[in-house]
This record gives C-alpha cells, sequence and structure tokens, in this order.
C-alpha cells in the first residue's frame, strides 16, 4: 500500500511552485492551461472584453458571464441578463454592495481561509476576472466592491480584468477599485484625478482635478480618447492614475478599451462606479441625495458615490 | 469492541470467548463434569450493560466523544491530541477534504507535497497537535459541541464521488489522481471502520465549524483528528454560509491615517494620483 502511494506521489508531477520568469511575471506551470479550459466551458474566450494586458499571472478567478457567476470552478449565483434577481443590500458593506455578492465573497474567503490551514497556497493575492463582454459594468463594479469589502487581510487583491488580445491569447489588465462613499482629505490637494467617464458607445467624458487641466470636455470615439489622453500624459508625466468611472449604459468593454489603451501612459488604472445599480433602485434615499449634489470642485457632476470635501 | 460495532456478544449478559467455550468443550468429555464447570464458568464472565440500544445509540456516543474531545482542546490544545496510528487514515480523508475545497493555485503548486505529508505518521500527529493548540484560541468560550453525526463510509463514498467531478471539472483528472483517490478512500475506510464524522459546532461562534473523526482505536472511541469545515460540504451538499448581515460600517476616509497611500485599497502613491 505504502508503495502504490510512494508511486503515485513520483507520478503526480513533481511540485509545481509558482516562479518569477524573467519578465517579472510568476508563472505557476499548468495554470495558463487549466484557466483557459475553465474560460472555454464557463464562459469562451470569445467572450472576454477585447483589449490588451501583461500575462496571466497565477490566482483566484472570478467568472461572471450574462447568466451566473462562478468562483474558479464552483457556480455560485444566478443572474439574469448580466442582473442580480436579488436586490437586496448587504448592510455591512459601504459600497453599497449586493448581499449575495457579498454573501458569496464572504463564503469563498472563508472557505480559502480554511484551506490555507493545510497550504499557504490558499491565501490568495490576486483575483482574475473573467467577464463578458456585454456584461453591465455596474454588476460587474458591484461584485468588485463585494469582493474587497470581504477581503479578510490587511493587504488587498491584486485585481486584473482578463482580456482577449486575439493573437496575443488571454492577456491580464491590472486595475485598482474607487472606494465609494469616501472622502479625500486635504493631503490630495495636488492630485490631477485623471478621470474618464464611459458611456458607451465610445462616448467620454474627460475631466481632472487639477485647476489648469484644458482638456476638459466630451469625447467621442477611441482614437480621440487616445489622442487626448497622450496630450495629458505629455502635459503631466509623473501622473500614472486613471480613473475610469462607468456610467450608465456602459459595459465591461467599454471599460476595458480605456483600460486598455491607457496601458503604456496610464499604469494605474482605478474603476470607479458612476451610477451603483443599487442606488439607482432606491431613489430618494440619503445616498442618492448626496450622488445628485453638484461636484464642490466645479468639474461637471460629481460621482455618485463619491463624496468631496476639500 | 465498539458499540457501533454491535456484536451478538455483546447483547447478551454474559460474554464467552470463542476459542474458551471450545476448550471447555473438550474438558467436558475429556478431563471430567467438574473441570468442565470450572472451566466453563471462567470462559464467560458477566458482560457490562450494553446490548441494542448502545448499538442504536452509537452516534450519540460519537457525539460525547466528540464534545469532551472539544472541552479538552479549549483546555489544553495540542495534549489533548493522542498517538493513534489511525490517525492517518483521518488524514486521507482530511487530505480529500483539501482537494476539494483548495483552489486550483493550491492545487497545482501544493498537491505532490501534500500527499507525501499524508504518508508520515509523525508529521500527521504534529500537524493535528499544531491544529488543537490554535483551535484551543477560537474554541474558548465559544461553546463547542457535537452536533450532526455521520457513519465515514457514506462520508468518505460521496466526498471521494464528488472530488472526481471536482477533479473532472477542472481538467486535472486523470489515471494517478484516480488511483490517489481511489487509495485515499480506502485507507480512510479501513482505518476509520465503524466510525463517525462528527460535526462540532459552536454556539457562541456559528462561522466556526469543525469535523471530528471518532473511531475505535486501542479499545475506545477515540478523536483520531479534527479539521475545520462542514460535513455537508464533503458530502456535496450547500453548507452553512455563516454570512450576517451586519450593521454598516462609517464611511472610509481616503488618506486618512495611510502617510504615503490614497486608500488602502489602491496602491498608487499619492504623487502618482
Amino acid at each position: 500500500m505504502k508503495s502504490l502511494l510512494i508511486s503515485l506521489i513520483l507520478s503526480i508531477s513533481g511540485p509545481a511552485v509558482p516562479v518569477a520568469t524573467s519578465g517579472g511575471y510568476e508563472q505557476l506551470p499548468g495554470f495558463p492551461e487549466l484557466l483557459g479550459r475553465q474560460i472555454e466551458t464557463q464562459l469562451t474566450s470569445a467572450r472576454l472584453p477585447r483589449s490588451t494586458g501583461y500575462p496571466v499571472e497565477p490566482g483566484v478567478y472570478v467568472t461572471l458571464t450574462p447568466d451566473k457567476m462562478y468562483m474558479m470552478d464552483r457556480e455560485v449565483l444566478a443572474l439574469k441578463e448580466g442582473r442580480l434577481q436579488d436586490r437586496r443590500v448587504a448592510r455591512a458593506c459601504t459600497s453599497p454592495c449586493s448581499f449575495a455578492f457579498y454573501a458569496a465573497f464572504s463564503d469563498l474567503w472563508f472557505r480559502l481561509k480554511q484551506s490555507a490551514k493545510r497550504s499557504r497556497y490558499d491565501h490568495p493575492t490576486r483575483i482574475l476576472w473573467a467577464v463578458d463582454q456585454d456584461l453591465p459594468a455596474s454588476t460587474w463594479i458591484d461584485s468588485l466592491y463585494s469582493a474587497l469589502e470581504t477581503w479578510p487581510r490587511a493587504t488587498p487583491p491584486s485585481m486584473y480584468l482578463l482580456a482577449n488580445a486575439g493573437p496575443g491569447g488571454v492577456r491580464a489588465r491590472h486595475f485598482e477599485v474607487m472606494p465609494p462613499q469616501s472622502t479625500f482629505s486635504a493631503q490630495l490637494q495636488s492630485a490631477l484625478e485623471l478621470r474618464v467617464r464611459v458611456s458607451g458607445q465610445e462616448r467620454y467624458q474627460l475631466s481632472a482635478r487639477a485647476s489648469d487641466f484644458p482638456y476638459t470636455g466630451s469625447v467621442q470615439g477611441r482614437k480621440a480618447l487616445q489622442a487626448k489622453l497622450r496630450l495629458v500624459k505629455q502635459r503631466y508625466p509623473g501622473k500614472e492614475v486613471i480613473v475610469v468611472e462607468a456610467q450608465k449604459g456602459a459595459t465591461v468593454q467599454d471599460l476595458a478599451w480605456v483600460m486598455g489603451d491607457s496601458l503604456q501612459l496610464f499604469p494605474h488604472v482605478i474603476v470607479d462606479s458612476g451610477v451603483s445599480p443599487l442606488q439607482a433602485a432606491r431613489p430618494g434615499d440619503a445616498k442618492n441625495a448626496l450622488a445628485a449634489q453638484p461636484d464642490k470642485m466645479g468639474k461637471g457632476l460629481a460621482s455618485p458615490g463619491l463624496v468631496y470635501s476639500n | 469492541m465498539t458499540p457501533a460495532e454491535g456484536s451478538i456478544w455483546s447483547r447478551s449478559t454474559y460474554r464467552c470467548a470463542p476459542q474458551k467455550i471450545r476448550r471447555v468443550f473438550h474438558a467436558f468429555f475429556g478431563l471430567g463434569f467438574g473441570l468442565g464447570l470450572t472451566l466453563a464458568l471462567s470462559a464467560c464472565q458477566k458482560a457490562p450493560q450494553q446490548g441494542s440500544t448502545a448499538v442504536a445509540d452509537g452516534e450519540a456516543y460519537a457525539r460525547r466523544v466528540a464534545s469532551s474531545f472539544a472541552r479538552c482542546v479549549e483546555q489544553s490544545g495540542a495534549t489533548c491530541v493522542g498517538n493513534s496510528p489511525q490517525m492517518r487514515a483521518f488524514d486521507a480523508v482530511a487530505l480529500m477534504q483539501w482537494m476539494h475545497e483548495a483552489s486550483p493555485v493550491a492545487l497545482l503548486a501544493a498537491l505532490p507535497a501534500q500527499v507525501r505529508a499524508q504518508q508520515d505518521f509523525e508529521g500527521v500527529q504534529s500537524r493535528f497537535a499544531r491544529f488543537a493548540q490554535q483551535a484551543r484560541v477560537d474554541m474558548r468560550g465559544a461553546g463547542c459541541t457535537g452536533a450532526q453525526t455521520q457513519p465515514f463510509p457514506k462520508v468518505t463514498a460521496l466526498l471521494a464521488r464528488s472530488l472526481r467531478a471536482r477533479m473532472q471539472q477542472l481538467g486535472l483528472y486523470d489515471a494517478q489522481i484516480s488511483e490517489l483517490i481511489t487509495e485515499l478512500d480506502r485507507q480512510a475506510k479501513e482505518g476509520l471502520k465503524g466510525g463517525y464524522a462528527v460535526q462540532v459546532e459552536c454556539s457562541q461562534a456559528p462561522e466556526l465549524q469543525f469535523m471530528a473523526a471518532v473511531a475505535s482505536s486501542q479499545g475506545r472511541l477515540q478523536v483520531l483528528g479534527m479539521t475545520v469545515g462542514s460535513i455537508d460540504a464533503m458530502m456535496g451538499r450547500s453548507p452553512k454560509t455563516g454570512v450576517a448581515d451586519r450593521p454598516p460600517r462609517e464611511p472610509t476616509v481616503l488618506a486618512q491615517g495611510v502617510p504615503d497611500r490614497v486608500h488602502p485599497w489602491i496602491s498608487a502613491s499619492m504623487e502618482a494620483y
């Protein structure tokens, strides 16, 4: 019996420890194939948003299709036309986020924490999002808030949107998430806070917090936006952050275009929710009242989920 | 013999050893009535009162053993861990449970090491001791007691089936993995024969769930291992999540208390922003 198990140990391919490649990207033998199979099964790579990015590193993956949500290989939630049917809000979530997403992520982190008692590799540090290109951006951002609000560790996870880069295969674009209902302190007086509001149909609104920003205004078409972003980078070469704000009607593909187009110019992408589906569902409540207030900086409408107070 | 195993001998008031009965038979015909009677009395001794009720109460007994172990861990941590060789059988179940719950990254990176670790008895024992020592902190004052009980063959059979389905889903199922699951299942069934998986629930901390393996070892029922997790999840059912809808926290203030960062969620420095 012992010899059988020892032969099994030897026959299972040797320890596949994640290692950093020469490009600085962590690779785990077998993971790209596994992820590829899962994407094809759950979503198909053709449904990933078309964009660019960097090599995919191993991590926990979450798949959102118009009718299902998977956490790794497990189907956890049902959606209808890219939206949750359960409209309950998680009270513990300041974002706010849907209770269904909140409960699903709480459960995922709890399970992984338990598994991690046996193997340290179950302490996830990356979340890879495989999202249908036509999914409403608001649904995706709702799930992002839940993932972060339930995150059990002090250091937040690195998050990546998986994109179909054509011949380049599946690539990953790193992004971060703007916490909603937050207040900037005076420390950020010098921030440029370049912001692109994405409305779908390649309609964009460019703005920034800096008083001398000369490119504020509407932009039509991706090419025009790329040109504008190049000009902004020339004027503010030290700034590396771009806030991509989803407006009503924007899809994940719309956000992915901007995230990909800004890859070289502004490596730090921060995704922000323009219209929270939950706030939209509760007209007249306190949060919506905040959303209706004009931006005190005078740069167009304030993000409904974010309050500026300086 | 455990009450769970049951036996025709345990149902009578007197328990007689079969080999002694054979000796009595020969004594009656070979040595005479007097010696035969003496041997007959020595062969059959008064057995403790068990019977069919004890067989039916095997699960309740296992729950009590698990509760008692939980109390011991709460007070004494690692010192409650014994040294039964059957601990490896429990570790086979724990390994299958880990393979069932772990992320694909962990499976790819750590499975061979985990299989190797399951072979090492001292390693298994010290892991259980470490677990008990850590669980001591979580269990203190949590009111943990044995609750739901399932016989082990049923748990391991369903766990093995569910695990095969998961490996197929992940595209990791091949002849080696199939053999590994079969072997772990066999080890678990042999080592934990007649035993129970007992869910240990904590009334003061509902999110804490432990599974204790209670089986007969060295002549008595004892806890051969304990792991975090729910028996329902191991058997492929939906476990209780324990997610409570708590009241909201105060809204975050960006950059407050974070010297160089805009917000804990955001890694960009303020200059880059």
